[in-house]
C-alpha cells in the first residue's frame, strides 16, 4: 500500500504534539491542585524543630524555607518557575528525602518497572493461553473452570490478595519474606523470587480479565466463516486456532493490554508497592503526598501521564500493523 | 465411473428444542469430470451435505449414518489426520461469501500458499510461483499477492478463493453457492473462470446453487434437494423437460419466462421445521398431496435410467401433465 508509510511519520508526529499539550495540561492541573491543598513542604520540618525543642521563632523558620524554595512567591511566579527549570531538565528538589528529584526517580523507577513489566508478561502469556483454551472447550469443565477461577480474579481486590499471599505463603509457611529485599540483585533468581508475591498480587486481576476478553474473542472468530475455510484447506486444527482464530482474536486485547499497562498497573503497581515494601515510583510518591513534597508528586504524575499517553500511541500504532483494515487519520 | 459415492448420509443437530434431521438419507454420486448441481431452496440441506463430505460438521451437528466413498475408501471411517490428507489436498471447497471466508488479517498470497505448504512438498520459491501463477490464471494481477481480502471486490476474492481452492490440483472441487454474494456481470465473469479451469485440470465438481439459470449453464447432472433429503435425480435435461417430482415442478414453475408470459407461481408455504417431520417432506406444500403422503416416504423410484424420484406419484397423470406445462 503506498501511502501508509508515508503518512505514518506524520501521524506519529501529530499524536505525539497532542500527547504534550495533554501532558502539560495534566502537570499544570497536578501543581495548581497540590498548592491549594492545606498544608506545606515545611510543615514536617517544622514540626521536627517544635519537638526538638530548639525552638526559636517557628514563622521566621518558615519563612526563611519558603523564600529558599520559591514557596512565598505567587503562584504564577513558582508556576513558571518550575516550567523554566523542567525545560532544562531539572524536576526540581524534593524537600523530604533531601534530593534532587531527578536523582530520587533514577533510583526508583527500576523496581516499579520490575514490578509492571513482570506483571504483565506473566497476565498476558497466562491470561491469553487460559482464554484461549477455555473457548476452544467451551461448556466444559475446563471452561467453567476457568471462567470461575477468571471472575475470582477480577472481583478479588489486589491489595487484599496481597495481605492474604503475605499472611499464607510469607508469615504461616514461611516460603517468602514477608518484605521485598532491595538487597537482592536485579537480575538474580533470588530477586525474581522475591517478585513472585507481588507479581502476583498485581497480574491476577489483569491475567483473570485478559482471559476473559482473549475468550469471547476467540469464540467470536471461531464461528467466523474464515475459520471453516482454513479447515476446509485441511490445516491442522493447531493451525487454525493458534494462527487464524488467535491473531483475529488478539486485535481487541491488544489494545486492552497496552492501556492496562498504564491504567490499571499505575493504580495498581502503587498499591503493590506499598504493601510489600517495595521502594518503586508508587512508594515515593505515596511518602511524598503525605510529605507535602510537591515536585515529587508533580513528576511521579507527570510519569504516569506521559507513560499513559505514550501506551495510547503504541497501542494506536499496534493496532494498524495487526489490523490491515485498519487505518490512521 | 464414480469418483465419489455418498450414500444414505443422515448428519442431524442436536438443539435444545429437538433433533434437527438437516441431512437425512442422501445419496448421490459424482461422475468423473462432471458437474453435479445441487438445487434447492435455503435450508434443504445442501451445504451441510457439502460439509459433511468433508467432515466438517461442528457441534452440535453430528454425521449419525451413511457412508462417503472417495477414492474406493469411505471417508468416515479415516481419522482427523487422513481426513486433512484429503481437504483442500483432493477435495477442495469455496464457500458463498468470499470476504467473509477468507481471513481480514492474511493477505490473499499469504492464504493461497497455505495449503501447498501443508500438503506439497515445494520449495518456498516454488510455492510462491505457483500462487502468482494461480492468481494471474483466474485472472487477478499478481501484485494483488500482498493485497488483503477488504481491498479486493467480491469477485476478485471468489477468484482468489478458486485460486486457493486449485492450489494443490484436486481431484473434486466442491462450490457453495459461489456466486451468490456477487452481483449479476461478476457472476458471469466467475463462472467463466471457473468452468474454463475445471476443463483445463480435468476436475470434477459438485456446486451448490439454488439459482436455476446457473444449473441450466453448467450441470451435467442435477440432485434437488427439499428439507435435508433427495427430492429428485435426474441429468440436467430431464430435470428441465421432464421433472417428475412436485417440488422440481414448482421449483421451475417459480421461474420468470419470457417467452410464454406466464404468470410466476411460487410453491406457498415455507419449508417445515426439520425436527418432527412426518411422510413426505414436502407433502405439507404439494398441491398434489394425497391422504397417504403424509405417513409415507419413499426413498426413490426410478422414472428413466439414471432419473429417480422420490415421490409416490411421479408416474401419476396428473405429475406427468403439469411436467409437460412447465415451460422453460
Amino acid at each position: 500500500m503506498p501511502g501508509k508509510k508515508a503518512s505514518m511519520g506524520e501521524y506519529i508526529a501529530r499524536r505525539l504534539f497532542y500527547s504534550l499539550i495533554i501532558a502539560w495540561g495534566i502537570l499544570t492541573i497536578t501543581f495548581i491542585l497540590l498548592r491549594l491543598a492545606p498544608g506545606s513542604p515545611a510543615d514536617n520540618y517544622l514540626a521536627n524543630i517544635a519537638a526538638s525543642g530548639r525552638a526559636r521563632d517557628i514563622a521566621q523558620v518558615q519563612a526563611a524555607i519558603d523564600a529558599r524554595y520559591g514557596l512565598d512567591k505567587p503562584l504564577y511566579l513558582q508556576y513558571a518557575d518550575y516550567i523554566s527549570n523542567l525545560l532544562h531538565g531539572n524536576l526540581g528538589w524534593s524537600l523530604s528525602t533531601s534530593l534532587p528529584v531527578s536523582e530520587l526517580l533514577s533510583k526508583h523507577w527500576i523496581y516499579s518497572f520490575e514490578l509492571i513489566f513482570l506483571s504483565t508478561v506473566f497476565a498476558v502469556l497466562i491470561g491469553v493461553s487460559i482464554g484461549i483454551y477455555s473457548a476452544v472447550k467451551q461448556r466444559t469443565k475446563a471452561d467453567y473452570a476457568v471462567t470461575v477461577f477468571s471472575f475470582m480474579g477480577i472481583s478479588i481486590p489486589n491489595f487484599w490478595l496481597g495481605i492474604m499471599l503475605i499472611l499464607i505463603f510469607s508469615v504461616k509457611l514461611g516460603l517468602f519474606k514477608t518484605y521485598y529485599d532491595t538487597s537482592l540483585p536485579l537480575f538474580s533468581l533470588e530477586n525474581l523470587k522475591a517478585m513472585t508475591l507481588p507479581v502476583i498480587t498485581l497480574g491476577s486481576g489483569m491475567l483473570a480479565g485478559y482471559s476473559r476478553y482473549v475468550r469471547s474473542a476467540a469464540l467470536d472468530n471461531l464461528r467466523k466463516d474464515f475459520v471453516r475455510t482454513a479447515r476446509a484447506k485441511g490445516l491442522p486444527e493447531r493451525t487454525v486456532i493458534l494462527k487464524h482464530v488467535f491473531r483475529n482474536a488478539m486485535l481487541p486485547v491488544i489494545t486492552i493490554i497496552m492501556l492496562d499497562m498504564s491504567g490499571v498497573v499505575f493504580g495498581g503497581a502503587y498499591l503493590t508497592e506499598i504493601i510489600f515494601g517495595i521502594p518503586g515510583l508508587g512508594r515515593i510518591s505515596f511518602n511524598a503526598i503525605f510529605a507535602d513534597d510537591y515536585a515529587v508528586v508533580v513528576a511521579v504524575t507527570l510519569i504516569g501521564a506521559v507513560v499513559t499517553l505514550i501506551f495510547n500511541l503504541l497501542a494506536d500504532i499496534a493496532y494498524t500493523y495487526l489490523d490491515p483494515r485498519v487505518r490512521y487519520v | 465411473m464414480n469418483i465419489l459415492e455418498v450414500k444414505q448420509l443422515k448428519t442431524y443437530f442436536f438443539t435444545r428444542r429437538g433433533i434437527v434431521k438437516a441431512v437425512d438419507d442422501v445419496s448421490f454420486d459424482l461422475q468423473k469430470g462432471e458437474v453435479l448441481c445441487l438445487v434447492g431452496e435455503s435450508g434443504s440441506g445442501k451445504t451441510v451435505s457439502a460439509l459433511s463430505i468433508l467432515g466438517l460438521i461442528d457441534l452440535p451437528g453430528r454425521i449419525m449414518g451413511g457412508e462417503v466413498i472417495f477414492d474406493g475408501k469411505d471417508l468416515r471411517q479415516y481419522t482427523p489426520r487422513q481426513l486433512r490428507n484429503i481437504r483442500g489436498k483432493r477435495i477442495a471447497m469455496i464457500f458463498q461469501d468470499p470476504k467473509e471466508s477468507l481471513n481480514p488479517v492474511f493477505t490473499i498470497g499469504v492464504q493461497i500458499m497455505e495449503p501447498m505448504k501443508i500438503h506439497l512438498k515445494l520449495s518456498d520459491k516454488e510455492t510462491k510461483e505457483k500462487a502468482t501463477s494461480l492468481l494471474e490464471r483466474v485472472g487477478i494481477p499478481k501484485e494483488r499477492f500482498f493485497s488483503y481480502p477488504h481491498e479486493l471486490s467480491g469477485g476478485m476474492n471468489q477468484r482468489a478463493m478458486i485460486a486457493m481452492a486449485l492450489a494443490c490440483d484436486p481431484e473434486i472441487l466442491i462450490a457453495d453457492e459461489p456466486t451468490s454474494a456477487l452481483d449479476v456481470t461478476t457472476q458471469a465473469l466467475f463462472l467463466e473462470v471457473l468452468m474454463d479451469l475445471k476443463k483445463e485440470r480435468g476436475m470434477s465438481m459438485i456446486f451448490i446453487t439454488h439459482d436455476l439459470g446457473i444449473v441450466a449453464e453448467i450441470a451435467d447432472r442435477v440432485v434437488v434437494m427439499y428439507a435435508g433429503r433427495v427430492m429428485e435425480k435426474a441429468e440436467v435435461t430431464q430435470i428441465f423437460e421432464n421433472p417428475r417430482h412436485p417440488y422440481t415442478i414448482g421449483l421451475l414453475n417459480s421461474l420468470p419466462n419470457f417467452t410464454k408470459k406466464k404468470k410466476l407461481m411460487p410453491i406457498p408455504g415455507q419449508i417445515p421445521s426439520l425436527i418432527d417431520l412426518r411422510g413426505c417432506v414436502f407433502h405439507t406444500r404439494c398441491r398434489f398431496a394425497k391422504e397417504i403422503c403424509a405417513k409415507v416416504i419413499l426413498q426413490e423410484a426410478t422414472v428413466d435410467e439414471g432419473h429417480l424420484s422420490a415421490c409416490l406419484f411421479h408416474d401419476s397423470q396428473e405429475i406427468v401433465k403439469a411436467s409437460k406445462e412447465v415451460g422453460v
